[in-house]
């Protein structure tokens, strides 16, 4: 049974990042559970990702900041500074 | 009210009917006539606006940027006594101030900086003394009307679904690509537009159109690549986008031209 006051997120880990989801495919989407309220920067907590690496944040598409609070239902993407050489 | 829209750079600005917008080289500029578009332009209506965007993918603070900026201006006006103060319009955040310029001069010059992600605006207002009364509450009154809004309607897209920037026409890839050997796969697109703000335009519209951004390799940037590449999936479809400038040169920097160009390819045929 799901908890109601959490909420479930798709996450997109792109180029570098993806060492931190098991080092699965470039963008292959994840689900992941927080409580209500919380914002980007917990994700990025949650995830064991060093901030200065998640460099791009998308939220449905739109560019946003680390401290933008997500709600139930987005999709996160999530890249590095450099993706590629 | 007349809404002016930089679809690269994604900001926009509401300047009074009676106005005109004008793109001065790598900026754009607002004045009440077009004669006023001429610094030295002395008639009642004189006075302008200038906007210009900047690509700060290295996130830098804005200190050392406004340093620069205002270090170029007071140079190039023989200023004095530049300060700061902090400015704030939406969730931009930066510093301005007017420059106080020498007793000869009639002008009176303010500036500032915003900066939003990885977009950084400088704005510079000029106008004579004697026209200040008329002219700054209408300056001030559009630059407050600044908004960056999260989606920009009507952005045209090529056969594979690639956005587009306005005023891109497209060309022969080996006119761009002379070496390549495969120019069916390729499509090329030639423009005036600077590197910086083509980045900020497909950084903000290749998700939107629904492609994953795979790579981004940024220019200028810590790679020797010399451009600014994107690689974008979707589906078993994957997409080799550079943005290349136009020449070469030592002085190459954020606001040279730029043309685009992408390559094609399956990523099922192995």
């Amino acid at each position: 049974m799901l908890d109601e006051t959490n909420m479930h997120i798709t996450v997109k880990l792109f180029a570098t990042l993806v060492r931190f989801n098991n080092g699965s495919k470039s963008g292959k989407p994840f689900e992941i559970e927080l409580p209500d309220g919380s914002l980007v920067k917990d994700l990025i907590d949650l995830l064991k990702i060093p901030p200065q690496e998640t460099h791009v944040v998308f939220i449905n598409n739109i560019i946003e900041e680390h401290d933008s609070k997500l709600k139930d239902g987005d999709v996160v993407g999530l890249f590095p500074p450099v993706g590629g050489g | 009210m007349t809404v002016f829209r930089h679809i690269l750079w994604g900001y926009e600005l509401t300047y009074p009917d009676n106005w005109t917008h004008q793109r001065v080289q790598d900026a754009d500029a607002f004045a009440a006539v077009v004669e006023a578009l001429d610094p030295y332009y002395l008639g009642e209506d004189a006075g302008q606006l200038l906007v210009r965007g900047e690509w700060n993918w290295a996130r830098q603070s804005i200190e050392p940027l406004w340093n620069r900026h205002i270090g170029m201006l007071a140079g190039m006006l023989g200023a004095k006594e530049v300060g700061s103060a902090p400015w704030k319009i939406g969730e931009a955040t930066g510093l301005e101030v007017e420059i106080v310029l020498p007793k000869k001069d009639n002008q009176r010059l303010w500036t500032g900086i915003l900066m939003r992600d990885f977009r950084v605006l400088h704005f510079m207002v000029t106008h004579p003394k004697e026209v200040r009364e008329q002219f700054e509450p209408v300056a001030t009154k559009l630059i407050s009307s600044l908004r960056f809004p999260a989606r920009i309607l009507g952005i045209k897209v090529s056969r594979e679904g690639v956005p587009l920037p306005p005023g891109y026409t497209a060309v022969d890839p080996k006119s761009i690509l002379p070496d390549i050997s495969d120019p069916e796969q390729w499509r090329a697109y030639s423009g005036a537009d600077g590197i910086g703000a083509l980045q900020a335009f497909y950084l903000r519209e290749i998700p939107i159109h629904n492609w994953d951004i795979a790579e981004y390799v940024p220019f200028p940037g810590s790679s020797d690549l010399g451009f600014a590449r994107f690689q974008l999936r979707r589906d078993n479809k994957q997409i080799t986008l550079g943005i290349m400038p136009g020449e070469i040169s030592e002085k190459m920097i954020s606001s040279s031209p730029a043309n685009v160009v992408f390559k094609m390819s399956d990523l099922d045929a192995g």
